[in-house]
């Protein structure tokens, strides 16, 4: 899994922790280019270890100036990332926290940093907040593992009547025996920090906002918009649900590839050319088997309980909006489905631009009328 | 027939029409199933049900989870009545057959059984 996260060493050392930190899976060859095309530098080089090399001892021959570490700090958030948690309301103020640059240069505090300007997203502005971890690894100089610190950064966006949660996920060892075990790797439990973040969030800004109600705005405001409409493109990629003690998780691949046209209406359709066989046995045919298509999709995405929905929806032939989506309805549960939020595709259409098309529509719909994920009392 | 006329997020046609196919489909229903299917809070999804508990035509029951299950969503290991409470520990997971010792394991959900097949109106 692609993720972000940067395990803290060499913390006594302003030259070797940014170094390390921009050698981190925070930075990609690209964004890296990015910070020196903005530099003024010209890199000729190929690999990360050779331009991250060029880019510190440009910083070091500049005395860690602030306005390259400011640089550094806004291509950070240029970068896109495919989590992104959605509240809508009231957000009042911008308050000036903790200087971003110096997380550049040193590990920070578990606060917020900011603000931040986002280059081309000029109506919006960002924070910061870092958070450490737990990480065991194996130090060069040593044979078994050593618990360690990682940062793993997550990012707020501020702007009119949005405030959302942008972040990397990644896996990593949470014990010794995952570090040489692939294995043995887990996830990183995002969904213990996002909720509570926005909490911090809120109490900074005085902002008083609600989850989005994804389900409704997913599964019912867009779908009734769109799916009949000939003019777009829906194809349902991926369903997670529960009912009746039975869970089920569908999952479509490549929707380019051929052996699943059109995500899970595979599903559908197998399902049907099944019961249209065995009618036909009986000389009794279906009247409309595209209807009967749709009635078990339906069935199945919205009726059976659907805890995260995956769709694209395409308009000639351009993506508008691919995501997998958490409703956030097992507030409880310690995972993923206690709190919504996307997992945005980006490769077809930047995240931003995704983000921006739901704000539009949840704005024409209710919000989720918690200040909070729905809780279920138990016992 | 039961009158929504309590439940302002199920007072319209399209709602209503949702709310009776499921009775129609499902023996059980849940809170998520409901307010996926219908758009509403699980708050609202759960005074509904709860209504219908009260009502006599749903039963109400808890879903135990184990949270070591890596079933992707998790499926319940136990079901059991409201009033009954939690389960007593230890219990043997029936999935992955570890000890349970601890509540900190276990999750819980709500499923109410139909009694009998309600039809909605407004």
């Amino acid at each position: 899994m692609a993720g972000a996260v940067y395990v803290l060493r060499y913390q006594d050392d302003i030259n070797q922790f940014t170094n390390a930190f921009l050698q981190s899976s925070d930075f990609e060859i690209e964004v890296l280019k990015q910070v020196m095309r903005r530099f003024g530098v010209i890199t000729n080089f190929k690999t990360k270890a050779d331009i991250v090399s060029q880019l510190t001892q440009y910083l070091r021959l500049k005395s860690y100036r602030q306005d390259l570490l400011s640089i550094i700090i806004e291509q950070l958030v240029v970068r896109p990332k495919e989590s992104i948690a959605l509240k809508m309301g009231i957000v009042p103020s911008l308050p000036e926290l903790n200087d971003p640059s110096d997380l550049v240069i040193s590990p920070g505090k578990e606060e917020w940093y900011g603000p931040v300007s986002c280059p081309g997203d000029n109506n919006a502005t960002w924070y910061i907040r870092p958070q450490l971890i737990d990480y065991w690894d194996i130090l060069p100089t040593e044979q078994s593992p050593t618990l360690l610190k990682a940062r793993w950064l997550c990012f707020a966006r501020l702007a009119e009547d949005a405030l959302s949660l942008h972040w990397k996920g990644f896996t990593y060892p949470n014990g010794p025996e995952g570090v040489q075990n692939n294995a043995r790797r887990v996830q990183f439990p995002y969904w213990v920090y996002v909720p509570q973040f926005f909490g911090e969030l809120e109490k900074l800004t005085s902002a008083k906002t609600t989850y989005v109600n994804l389900h409704d705005l997913f599964l019912h405001q867009l779908w009734d918009t769109f799916v009949d409409d000939k003019n777009y493109h829906w194809t349902h990629t991926r369903i997670r649900a529960e009912s009746s003690g039975v869970s089920l998780n569908a999952h479509a691949g490549n929707a380019d590839n051929e052996l699943n046209v059109g995500g899970i209406l595979h599903l559908a359709r197998t399902v049907r050319t099944a019961v249209e066989k065995e009618l036909a046995a009986a000389s009794i045919s279906l009247p409309s088997p595209e209807h009967i298509d749709n009635t078990i999709l339906r069935t199945l995405i919205r009726e059976y309980g659907a805890l995260s929905y995956g769709f694209s929806l395409e308009a000639w032939k351009s993506v508008i909006f691919k995501a997998h989506s958490y409703f956030g309805l097992k507030p409880e549960s310690r995972s993923a489905d206690s709190f919504p939020h996307m997992q945005v595709t980006y490769s077809e259409k930047d995240a931003l631009e995704q983000l921006q098309f739901v704000i539009a529509h949840a704005r024409n719909t209710k919000s989720g009328g918690n200040d909070k994920p729905a809780t279920i009392s138990m016992f | 027939m039961i009158s929504l006329q309590r439940f302002r997020c199920f007072r319209n046609v399209n709602a209503i029409s949702v709310l009776n196919r499921l009775a129609e489909m499902h023996s059980g229903l849940m809170p998520h199933q409901i307010a996926s299917a219908t758009g509403c809070s699980l708050d609202e999804a759960m005074s509904l049900l709860l209504h219908l508990s009260t009502l006599d035509i749903a039963k109400a029951k808890t879903l135990v989870y184990h949270i070591n299950d890596n079933t992707d969503p998790p499926v319940s290991i136990l079901t059991r009545n409201l009033n009954e409470g939690p389960p007593e520990l230890p219990l043997v997971c029936p999935i992955c057959g570890q000890d349970i010792e601890n509540y900190e394991e276990l999750l819980f959900d709500f499923i109410f059984i139909l009694n009998t097949k309600p039809h909605f109106k407004e």
